[in-house]
């Protein structure tokens, strides 16, 4: 039984916390976000039933232990839903898109959903790419989607969702040409499904990724991170960009082009940044 | 030279033209986003060719070609299409229409059809 007051988090521990999520995510905290860290993290502590943060702070020094997982998704899983901020896909949809297979249709087109969370924008980019390209077996379009947590990984590459996580971004006549109800979960199509691949990837210290990407979708995430960290993430994302390829960061974002990467541009109001060379 | 775009995707109509374009040629571009939309562009804008999806509502392109045939109205017509069975290309043939291009196309593909009206 965990008690109310094992919820409550010391100075120190706070710190301890704020150290391990920067140690093992790059997310920089600061003691401010002490709220941010109980809510979070209480639902962790009854999922295993321990009974205080120390106990939390023992599980966690192994760095491959389920409750270390489980804390990381706690942390990085940020709110998302489908079509979010809908201008990104319009510019996928309208622009992005045309420009790469108006060229030649055969061509491989490979997108990144760089710190996917449970999976919405790596779907919405797929129910995109349905709508303009109608059967998507007869192209080379691929979506990976990456993030951070093994756990959140998992979920999102079974493509279920509630009933509520669907109504939110999607009208009735998508989700049911996008979903199959099966007892009242609703699952992605396996047509979108079979063009998004899913990994745990550290945009810190991405090693595993060995493709090159035409585009990268990295929304809501640069904030998380300190300013140097910021340049490393964006050299990495360009390192990961093929030629001329684009990088779409959140509106409210700005880009860290210290090492000169990125061309800005923008597109009926939607800004994006073309890698330069 | 004045092409006509007819799809009911605003996407699909942006990748036609640049895939006029990337297959090296120029033109004026106007658009309609159903058949029927073509028929009233083409009636009022004259265009030089028209590059026409299969399947759209309102108007689908062949039921828009077969109104050319009806009205008398003489144009370059082809269908930029993700159907393309025998039997459609048979029936786009023996209505008139002068190539058939299906997706997903190629530069050379959309050359090799358009080279003649250019």
């Amino acid at each position: 039984m965990v008690s109310n007051e094992a919820h409550s988090m010391s100075d120190r521990e706070l710190n301890q916390f704020i150290d391990h999520v920067k140690f093992e995510t790059g997310i920089n905290l600061d003691t401010s976000k002490r709220y941010l860290l109980e809510s979070r993290l209480s639902p962790v502590l009854k999922k295993f039933g321990l009974n205080s943060y120390s106990e939390l702070l023992k599980c966690i020094v192994n760095a491959g232990s389920t409750e270390n997982q489980a804390l990381i998704s706690a942390i990085t899983t940020n709110e998302t839903y489908f079509f979010r901020d809908e201008h990104p896909f319009d510019l996928l949809k309208y622009k992005l898109i045309p420009d790469l297979l108006g060229v030649d249709q055969r061509s491989s087109v490979k997108i990144a959903s760089a710190a996917c969370s449970s999976g919405q924008e790596a779907y919405s980019m797929a129910m995109v790419l349905k709508e303009i390209l109608f059967d998507l077996t007869n192209y080379r379009v691929q979506i990976n989607a990456f993030d951070i947590s093994d756990e959140i990984v998992t979920m999102a590459s079974k493509g279920e969702y509630s009933k509520f996580e669907v109504q939110r971004g999607l009208s009735d006549e998508k989700i049911s040409r996008y979903f199959d109800c099966i007892d009242g979960r609703y699952q992605v199509k396996p047509e979108l499904r079979s063009i998004i691949s899913f990994s745990e990837i550290n945009l810190l210290k991405p090693e595993g990724v060995l493709a090159k990407f035409n585009i990268i979708f990295c929304r809501n995430v640069v904030n998380y991170f300190e300013d140097k960290d910021k340049a490393l993430l964006f050299d990495n994302l360009a390192a990961m960009l093929l030629p001329k390829g684009i990088l779409v960061i959140g509106a409210t974002e700005f880009l860290n082009n210290q090492y000169g990467h990125f061309e800005k541009k923008s597109f009926k109001g939607s800004v994006y940044y073309e890698k330069v060379g | 030279m004045k092409v006509l775009v007819v799809d009911d995707s605003v996407a699909m109509r942006m990748i036609v033209k640049k895939m006029v374009k990337a297959a090296g040629f120029s033109a004026d571009f106007i658009e309609a986003a159903d058949g029927q939309l073509g028929l009233d562009k083409i009636k009022a804008d004259s265009p030089d060719l028209v590059l026409c999806d299969w399947n759209m509502p309102n108007m689908s392109g062949i039921e828009l070609l077969t109104a050319l045939n009806d009205e008398g109205i003489s144009v370059d017509f082809g269908f930029v299409t993700t159907e393309s069975s025998d039997e459609m290309r048979a029936k786009a043939e023996g209505l008139g229409a002068k190539f058939l291009i299906s997706k997903p196309f190629t530069k050379e593909s959309v050359f090799d059809a358009l080279k003649s009206f250019f």
